[in-house]
């Protein structure tokens, strides 16, 4: 018995020793990145060494370099998240409270949405855009975000909703409160943390979106932080202190938002992959 | 009696209501761009001109003859590989060591889940400056621990910038693996666990007989997510190499956008277009059926 608690012990040990080594392994790429950002420029090069003092000269040059990304990003993904989980929602009520006719098709129909591959839509979709006269526009993305949101937002959405019970329904037919009612007075307020989880995954992945907006956007007053920061890594002689503050800065609102909300994160992604 | 059927048509009307703005978007932005792309691949178009040139399958032939696509493909088959057991076995193993109830799993959680919250262009910044070849992280450690002879071109080297691009792939998007499964191993009981312990079953044998069959929900899950992944895969590849050196690291994406967007040959990027949706038919379709009898089992 002993020696069964010792064993087991031991293998505690070991699992703490592997996770630690795992973990510092994960943080050790963003370490570096922030490590190279406070350097002075001639301390850069030794990549294995601390600054000898905190230099903030990168971060003035990055911001100067993918500033304008920044804003151009949140004017495009605070309205396009909204918008886009407002959209599920809407797919998601039926599909999830309305039983009729075909409903498993159409869920069938968004969900296979979500595998279609980029690029067989794109070149349609460069002229559909230019069309409506939304190429290089900000409501042009928050479209294109919806549109493309709609099979995820739908999925997670739906989720949320059904459990949701159906009684609540019935209950709210005989106070008089009709299915559009029922919707926006009930519905919502009811799966508001679904709500929000789905927000936050929408903003993620707007924020993090690089090809509609690689494809979509070309002036300096449309185009989002990730292909201000992709052309900024493209340079032919790269400043890396500067462009290690520039990725530290664009990924600082996801992650803001990451350890704040980790908890929706979790059970989202969880429960869009059951 | 009135009251139901009033209800009823209420119903049917909300229903098609709240349906037409989503099946409307879908429309214009799913499927008629898939027949677009498919109508476009059998034409010769610059993208500018007014005309289209009807040209039968010749896209199609060319492409196959093209040493690029042929790269990229092979390409796209290592990424599939890659994804199916890399991410997966990483994932679940991470969970693992996590699920037996360590103190602090939360935040062994945040970190591993940290870079899947970063958009893939930084986590591309961030490994190009680990790869840089005269002082970045990789060469200097091999440097420091006595190795000078096995420090690389990492994203030069067209041998191995392929799994160059994959390791910064795999630390960016582990951390989904690791959830899905953290969320599944919450769903095997641990009194199942303690009994087969008891009855004197190593910890292997309960991962194997027990653990292991109750994740397979998660499972197919995990390889539908990395099938489409390997399908899907741009941004890193975009970023890191531009499909250099040469194409060889190429992947299907990247070629589409390449022979599209900077070429101008828009029947043949359509023509490519179509092949990635097949692949992604053909392997994401039984997935879908799959997943489809689930929804209809949970609403019974």
């Amino acid at each position: 018995m002993k020696w069964l608690r010792q064993s087991l012990s031991f293998e505690k040990l070991a699992i703490y020793v592997l996770l630690i080594f795992f973990a510092l392994l994960f943080l050790l790429p963003t370490f570096i990145a922030i490590n190279t950002a406070f350097k002075p420029p001639m301390e850069v090069w030794e990549v294995t060494s601390f600054p000898s003092r905190f230099y903030l000269g990168n971060f003035k040059e990055g911001l100067s370099k993918i500033g304008r990304g920044l804003i151009n990003s949140a004017l495009i993904a605070f309205p396009a998240m909204l918008i886009s989980t407002f959209v599920g929602s809407l797919a998601a009520y039926p599909l999830s409270q309305l039983k009729f006719k075909g409903d498993t098709a159409v869920y069938f129909l968004l969900l296979a949405g979500m595998y279609v591959p980029c690029q067989t839509v794109l070149i349609p979709l460069f002229f559909i855009i230019r069309r409506l006269g939304l190429y290089d526009t900000i409501p042009g993305l928050w479209l294109i975000h919806t549109a493309y949101g709609i099979p995820f937002t739908t999925l997670i959405l739906r989720n949320f909703f059904a459990i949701v019970p159906g009684e609540l329904m019935e209950a709210a037919a005989l106070d008089g409160c009709g299915i559009m009612g029922y919707y926006w007075k009930i519905l919502l307020p009811v799966a508001r943390s679904g709500i929000a989880t789905t927000l936050i995954l929408q903003f993620r992945a707007i924020w993090n979106e690089f090809l509609f907006a690689l494809t979509l956007t070309q002036s300096t007053k449309t185009i989002p932080v990730t292909v201000y920061l992709q052309s900024f890594v493209s340079t032919t002689e790269v400043h890396w202190g500067p462009l290690m503050a520039a990725a530290l800065i664009s990924i600082l609102p996801t992650i803001v938002v990451f350890l704040v909300f980790k908890k929706h994160f979790v059970k989202g992604l969880a429960g869009v992959y059951k | 009696m009135k009251f139901s059927l009033s209800f009823r048509q209420e119903k049917t009307f909300s229903t098609v209501l709240f349906l037409t703005i989503p099946l409307l978007l879908f429309t214009v932005f799913f499927l008629y761009p898939i027949g677009y792309t498919l109508y476009l691949s059998f034409h010769e178009w610059n993208g500018i001109s007014p005309t289209m040139d009807p040209v039968g399958f010749k896209n199609y032939f060319d492409i196959v003859k093209s040493p690029h696509f042929r790269t990229a493909l092979m390409n796209n088959g290592k990424w599939f590989i890659f994804y199916l057991l890399l991410p997966p076995g990483l994932g679940l193993s991470l969970a693992l060591l996590i699920n037996k109830g360590v103190k602090g799993g939360s935040i062994f959680e945040t970190i591993f889940f940290l870079p899947n919250t970063m958009t893939l262009i930084a986590v591309a910044c961030i490994w190009r400056w680990l790869y840089t070849p005269g002082y970045g992280l990789f060469n200097e450690v091999l440097k420091g621990i006595g190795l000078p002879g096995w420090t690389q071109n990492w994203l030069g080297n067209p041998q191995i910038a392929t799994y160059s691009v994959m390791i910064a792939v795999l630390w960016a998007e582990v951390g989904v693996f690791f959830i899905v499964y953290l969320a599944g191993l919450s769903n095997v009981p641990q009194a199942l666990i303690d009994a087969a312990k008891i009855d004197g079953a190593s910890s292997l044998k309960s991962f194997r007989y027990i653990i292991w069959p109750m994740l397979a929900p998660a499972t197919v899950i995990v390889i539908a997510f990395s099938a489409i992944g390997a399908i899907k895969i741009f941004d890193l590849i975009y970023t890191l190499t531009r499909g250099g050196p040469a194409y060889f690291t190429s992947v299907l994406a990247l070629f589409m956008y390449e022979v599209s967007f900077n070429r101008f040959q828009m029947g043949r990027g359509a023509a490519v277009g179509v092949i990635l949706f097949l692949l992604a038919a053909l392997i994401i379709g039984p997935y879908l059926i799959y997943s489809m009898r689930k929804v209809e089992d949970i609403r019974q």
